[in-house]
């Protein structure tokens, strides 16, 4: 039911469904037929996260593959994911850059069914894929049901990143694991992507340096070192955490580019047509 | 200097999606109708045939590893000629032949970056992603380089049926199954939207296919595809398709096809909107 629910919000009115996850409660009093209506659409009821250990692989490695995630980045405003008090250590040109984007936020690549980046959530499920070859675990896929409905890789097999690098949206990334915690390392990213809606810049000197922690069987913990010197003064951490989905739950299709009512259908100009001209 | 070759293919993906469709491109002529240029795509580098001709890896529990990355396995230019049937051997039904002969390729919605779908491939890398859980092979994901025409999609390996009234979606519900070294998947809830083919060849929601892949060497890896729909064929059609496995030191690359296409909307094609 709520896989439905999901399904039809992110089709119908994505760019609503960028809200941050479903905590608050309706505003402006709308009631759906389950509760009140709040950014996300319908305020569903979900039962806690569970507590209990989290499963193993054979070879003892955490299973991070087991189920469905929710969360585990920023949404809305990645400074959300500071320790309280602290700032966003930017610099002033991305400062600068982040009041431009402010007053065209329809700009935001993730709105016309460009790739999220590193470390950006949805409010839509996702995936772990520990693939199972014939050597050890060589790649880790990470499937995304939002955003462009694609899939981030992971090198595994212990290789190090290219001394030369074309800058991507996803970048390249190598895993390790550090006892528990599954330590993702990426570089060669392109600076196209916005790190939230509030459209907080980086550049492709960014290094992102993700520590993702399973502590309990419920809840993962993305730790995120984020380091860039071309836009940011220092590195800094960023924490945020992932909710396991009930059992069953699977990931939905969600073609972002099929009938995205938010694009040009929507009467917002396409920010990428005048980049070239 | 392999890489750089696959980066170009890539980009010649991006801005040319649709001739890039040429599997085989020095035997398709398509690009005179749309005064577009046909261009090679090269080739994306494939295992050498003393390698290819080695038996098939198996995963620890005895398994056959069918991850690949592969090349083709499926429809592209025209799924009657690519699946091994002689021209007209495709029983469509007569309003479906009539619709396939109207249809014009720049109007495949592939080429305007939705899902490519099944039995259709490119001329791009895949693979079968098997996962490795503590609950065992729960999934099977297909991974297109083509990351968001390719997206994923999904084949459930826990041995669930399919539900009684699936909504239709661009890659149906696939439930998947091992016979000895065969990989069965069945799928149903198609919807009626993508093409098997840049020749346009069409089917309904009623579309029931069953893929059966055996990886018969480390280099090959067969897909006996049985193709049911009597919305759109008189009779269901068995077809066969080969995949060749890449240099296996090879991995897939990033391709957005959305990003910068020039074929849809920029090149001044207007993908068809069947709902208008």
């Amino acid at each position: 039911m709520r896989a439905v629910l999901i399904g039809v919000v992110a089709v119908v009115v994505p760019v609503l469904a960028q809200g941050q996850a479903p905590a608050g409660t309706g505003q402006g009093g709308d009631r759906g037929v389950l509760g009140p209506l709040n950014a996300l659409g319908q305020d569903v009821r979900r039962p806690p996260a569970p507590t209990g250990p989290p499963p193993r692989l054979p070879d003892g490695t955490i299973d991070l593959g087991d189920g469905i995630w929710v969360g585990g980045g920023p949404v809305n405003d990645i400074a959300q994911g500071l320790t309280r008090g602290e700032v966003l250590p930017l610099l002033p040109a991305a400062k600068a850059l982040m009041a431009e984007r402010a007053k065209r936020e329809t700009d935001d690549p993730h709105l016309w069914c460009m790739p999220m980046g590193v470390p950006r959530s949805t409010p839509y499920p996702f995936r772990f894929v520990q693939n199972y070859t014939h050597k050890k675990p060589t790649h880790l896929f990470i499937l995304h049901e939002g955003n462009i409905h694609s899939y981030r890789q992971i090198f595994m097999d212990g290789r190090r990143h290219p001394a030369e690098l074309d800058p991507t949206w996803f970048g390249h990334s190598i895993g390790s694991y550090e006892k528990d915690t599954l330590v993702v390392d990426t570089v060669g990213y392109n600076d196209k992507f916005w790190f939230d809606r509030k459209g907080t810049p980086h550049t492709e000197q960014l290094h992102t340096i993700e520590r993702w922690t399973r502590v309990t069987m419920g809840t993962l913990v993305n730790e995120v070192t984020i380091d860039d010197p071309g836009a940011f003064s220092r590195p800094f951490t960023v924490t945020f955490n992932a909710r396991l989905s009930p059992p069953g739950d699977e990931i939905m299709e969600n073609i972002c580019q099929e009938n995205n009512q938010f694009g040009v259908a929507g009467g917002h100009a396409n920010p990428f047509a005048d980049k070239e001209k | 200097m392999n890489r750089i070759l696959l980066a170009s293919l890539a980009l010649s993906g991006i801005t040319v999606g649709l001739l890039a469709q040429g599997r085989q491109a020095a035997t398709t002529t398509q690009g005179s109708e749309t005064g577009i240029q046909q261009i090679s795509v090269g080739g994306t580098p494939r295992i050498s045939p003393a390698d290819g001709a080695k038996p098939a890896p198996r995963l620890p529990d005895g398994r056959i590893d069918l991850t690949g990355p592969w090349v083709a396995g499926g429809s592209n230019a025209d799924i009657e000629r690519d699946g091994g049937l002689k021209p007209g051997e495709l029983p469509l039904l007569p309003w479906a032949r009539q619709l396939r002969d109207s249809r014009k390729t720049e109007n495949e919605p592939y080429t305007a970056c939705l899902p490519m779908s099944v039995p259709r491939v490119n001329p791009y890398p895949w693979k079968f992603a098997m996962t490795y859980t503590s609950r065992g092979l729960t999934h099977i994901y297909v991974l297109h380089e083509t990351g968001d025409a390719g997206a994923h999609r999904v084949i459930y390996m826990d041995g669930r049926t399919h539900p009684a009234d699936p909504l239709p979606t661009w890659w149906g519900h696939s439930i998947g199954r091992f016979e000895k070294d065969t990989l069965i998947v069945d799928t149903v809830g198609y919807n009626d939207k993508f093409w098997f083919d840049s020749r346009g060849t069409p089917h309904t929601e009623q579309l029931h296919t069953i893929e059966r892949w055996t990886r018969i060497n480390f280099g090959t890896m067969v897909n006996e595809f049985t193709l049911d729909d009597p919305g759109a064929f008189s009779r269901p059609v068995q077809l066969t398709f080969t995949a060749a496995h890449i240099r296996p030191d090879l991995d897939l690359m990033e391709f957005i096809c959305l990003e910068d296409n020039q074929y849809g909307q920029a090149a001044g094609f207007t993908p068809a909107q069947p709902d208008k």
